[in-house]
């Protein structure tokens, strides 16, 4: 594998694990409300679809 | 302003010529002064820019008859994403002062410019070019590092990082579906700000490119596909980020977003142009495989010692050792030895060719069983093989008619496009789903990306390529895309028989004498035919030394174009020619002779009667044989729907013979080499198109005149002007393997335009009323020009088998 893709793939597994990382750290932040399940977004998307 | 230049002029004989280019320099409006030195061929001249321009300066010395010598320079182009994009290039060259004539390759991205020396600079045309957006390298430059590879390696890179990044977003895709909603997917993954951290990469870092080349575009007042693409894909992620921000907060459910429509697009058209670089890649993979076919070494024996020595320090008039084996570094003579050569790589000829002393080697070929003694003759650009990759990479790159109509649609496609889009999100926010974003923003999105013009773009010039390349592959070398264009749609071919149709090589098979000395009477005849070019004349010489006669010397020889020869030999005047020679002469024909020369002809042979001092002395006849591939490639044209004409200068029975064993529709006899081109254009003014088949040199004016001059079994000799076609093999199928190749490419390119309007048309109503998911945009116009490319590339698996049957594999 040449240097240059070697140097993308890596890029985006540290930037895969940082999001992962960072959503599970601040988890009580980025869900702020308690959600009504899926199901009403699967209503919304079969509209769209 | 004034503003001196000088003229590089060619053409220019003497002094006269000299004033006569001054004065009409000077002549023109706006022309100071004009100083031309014949030496030098330089026109000096003092102009003012507001009034004239040096394009006018030019055109004045050609209506002159001379001509302003022009540079040549090819360039790699980089930036260039679709037919939009080449347009500006040659915009932008053909616009610079100094330039005559601009043409880029979209499918090679390369550019070829002609340009006046002195008044533009290959600088200049960099510069221009990188302010729009592009960069230009000199061929030479990019030569050691592969431009193409590197960008491939990049798009790679890009494409796996943002497959990375994408994959969950897809995943939270399987909610949208009823028959996928039962799978799990992570929590985290369905968070807006998590799915914006995940697209943000994808949208900047590899989406970077499309919002580089849609400034650059625009900045230039123009529009391609990276506009489309930017605006398509931001439009989805900025409206995300907007319903992420209000329902932040809200304990509302989840609002649906876009983040993985935008990053989809973007992956799947990096990964379109991916494959299409890489096809791409592959349809000049002729040019790549004759460069291939070079010798690296050659021996060269200088003072008394061989040594070995790279191909390129082999200089004319060296002498080469060529082993059995080994490859044949240039083109050459054979000074000693005798080996078979194996030509099959350039001429496509299959069997071996002996070659012995004085004769012909092209270099790239393969010297199979002898050693030889080789001297150089043409070495460096001016080999065969140097000239056929020259031929055929002009081919590659120039532009069939067809791509010229091409480009106008697809210059005004994308503002269209634009527009449409535009009226589409009004038409939904407004009228059909009021102040719905959401409804009218998807069909808006999915029309910019669905409708590049990508696949327009490359439809035609992939197919060119990868149809030129093949037919060199093939021995037939097109010395243009017009011609692969413009043979498809001849009528009528001509052939030429001696040569084409036959051997070229007649032998004499039949002497008949009312003399009792037979060898007396070959004696006179071989003593005047030595004397003549004709290759009748040749053959019956070679005949009768055959017989160990002596010949003797001729005086006062005439040769009577289309009727036969008279000379004096030991004082007896003698005439060798036709019945009209002999009756001019009042020559009386015996009956008996007249019967046998009848039959003589109805057999296909060319009987010439002798007289000796006003007596018939006696007749002659030689024959040419036909060639073993002659009856097959002439049903293969017939079966293309062609009519085949004969043409001949012998009588009509001879002629008649002949095209009765090989099976021609018409034969025209008895037609004097000068007259040739007046029969093509006899025919033309019947309404026919003529393609003409015959020998490069003899042929040439019929060759120029013809729709299509076809210049056949020239091998070495490539460049033949008059020619359009020259096709390497002495073969007569490779004229019909020209006319299928033709046929098959110009259809070739038809399906590729039918694919990318298809795309392209049929698909923007369908996203227009909102039932076309901008993520299916993306991928389906990603993979139009895959498919376009791909299409392309199913010309180079074309097979020919010729001499059982007619059948074509793989198109």
């Amino acid at each position: 594998m040449s240097p240059i893709i070697r140097k993308w793939i890596l890029g985006a597994f540290s930037w895969l694990a940082l999001v992962i990382a960072g959503y599970y750290l601040f988890e009580d932040v980025l869900e702020p409300a308690e959600r009504e399940e899926h199901h009403s977004f699967q209503h919304v998307s079969e509209e769209k679809i | 302003m004034s503003k001196e230049t000088t003229l590089q002029i060619s053409g220019m004989t003497c002094a006269a010529c000299t004033t006569r280019v001054e004065k009409g320099l000077k002549s023109v409006e706006g022309v100071h002064d004009a100083n031309v030195n014949i030496a030098t061929e330089h026109a000096a001249v003092t102009y003012d820019e507001e009034r004239t321009d040096l394009e006018e300066l030019a055109r004045k010395v050609e209506e002159l008859g001379y001509q302003v010598r022009s540079e040549e320079v090819e360039f790699d182009v980089t930036g260039m994403t679709c037919a939009a994009c080449s347009n500006r290039v040659e915009k932008v060259l053909t616009r610079l002062e100094g330039v005559q004539e601009a043409n880029v390759n979209l499918a090679l991205e390369t550019a070829s410019v002609s340009y006046i020396d002195a008044a533009v600079e290959v600088g200049d045309m960099k510069q221009a070019v990188d302010k729009a957006g592009f960069q230009l390298h000199e061929k030479a430059e990019s030569e050691g590092h592969d431009v193409r590879d590197e960008e491939i390696e990049l798009q790679t890179g890009k494409f796996i990082f943002a497959a990375i990044l994408t994959l969950p977003l897809l995943w939270t895709m399987v909610t949208h579906f009823e028959f996928t909603a039962f799978l799990w997917v992570p929590e985290l993954f369905m968070n807006p700000w998590v799915q914006l951290a995940l697209a943000t990469p994808v949208q900047f870092i590899v989406g970077a490119q499309f919002y580089r080349n849609a400034y650059k575009a625009l900045k230039n007042k123009s529009a391609n596909m990276d506009v489309l693409v930017a605006m398509g894909t931001s439009a989805a992620y900025f409206y995300s980020i907007y319903l992420g921000w209000q329902w932040m907060g809200t304990g509302e459910a989840m609002p649906e977003l876009y983040f993985e429509a935008a990053a989809i697009i973007i992956t799947l058209i990096v990964l379109g142009k991916l494959f299409e670089a890489r096809a791409k890649g592959r349809t000049s993979q002729a040019i790549k495989k004759l460069l291939g076919l070079r010798a690296n070494t050659a021996t060269v024996v200088r003072e008394g010692v061989e040594r070995e020595i790279p191909v390129e320090d082999v200089v004319k008039g060296d002498l080469l050792r060529v082993k059995p084996g080994e490859k044949i570094p240039v083109d050459g003579i054979v000074k000693k030895g005798r080996s078979a050569i194996d030509e099959s790589m350039l001429t496509g000829e299959s069997l071996p060719i002996d070659k012995s002393e004085g004769d012909e080697v092209i270099g790239a070929t393969i010297n199979k069983n002898g050693a030889l003694t080789v001297e150089a003759t043409r070495v460096g650009k001016d080999t065969a093989l140097a000239q056929i990759v020259k031929v055929v990479e002009e081919a590659q790159g120039s532009k069939a008619n067809i791509q010229r109509m091409v480009d106008k649609v697809s210059s005004v496609f994308v503002p269209a496009v634009v527009i449409f889009a535009v009226l589409t999100f009004l038409g939904w926010y407004f009228i059909f789903a009021p102040g719905n974003m959401a409804a009218a923003l998807i069909p808006t999105i999915s029309i910019l990306v669905i409708a590049c013009p990508c696949a327009l773009g490359l439809a035609t010039p992939t197919s060119i390529m990868a149809g030129s390349g093949r037919s060199a592959e093939m021995g037939v070398l097109f010395k243009g895309g017009e011609y692969l264009e413009s043979t498809r749609a001849i009528d009528t071919v001509v052939l030429d028989k001696t040569g084409t149709v036959t051997k070229g090589e007649p032998e004499l098979t039949t002497i008949e004498t009312e003399w009792a000395d037979e060898q007396e009477f070959l004696r006179l005849v071989g003593s005047v035919e030595k004397v003549s070019e004709h290759p009748l004349a040749r053959a019956l010489v070679k005949g009768i030394e055959e017989q160990g006669i002596k010949l003797g010397q001729a005086e006062n020889f005439a040769a009577i174009p289309g009727a036969g020869v008279e000379a004096s030999v030991d004082g007896h005047l003698t005439l060798i020619g036709t019945r009209k020679l002999l009756s001019d002469h009042k020559v009386q024909i015996p009956a008996g002779a007249e019967v046998v020369m009848e039959q003589l002809e109805a057999e296909g042979k060319t009987a010439m009667l002798v007289a000796v001092d006003g007596i018939y002395a006696g007749l002659t006849a030689v024959s040419d044989t036909i060639k073993d591939s002659s009856k097959e490639a002439i049903s293969r044209l017939k079966a293309e729907g062609h009519h085949v004409i004969m043409l001949t200068g012998d009588n009509e029975r001879t002629a008649r013979a002949i095209a009765a064993q090989v099976g021609v529709d018409e034969v025209l006899a008895e037609v004097l080499p000068e007259e040739k081109s007046k029969e093509i254009e006899r025919l033309q003014q019947n309404g026919r198109k003529v393609a003409m088949v015959g020998d490069g040199i003899n042929d040439a004016p019929a060759l120029a005149v013809a729709n299509i001059g076809m210049a056949i079994g020239t091998g070495t000799d490539v460049a033949i002007e008059a020619a359009d076609i020259t096709l390497m093999r002495g073969d007569l199928n490779s004229a019909a393997d020209a006319v299928l190749m033709s046929r098959l490419t110009m259809r070739n390119i038809k399906q590729n335009l039918f694919f990318a309007f298809i795309y392209n048309t049929s698909a923007l109503p369908i996203a227009a009323a909102g039932f076309l998911a901008p993520w299916v945009a993306g991928a389906a116009m990603a993979f139009s020009s895959v498919s376009v490319v791909l299409n392309a590339l199913r010309l180079q698996r074309i097979k020919v088998t010729a001499q059982t049957d007619q059948t074509v594999k793989g198109a």
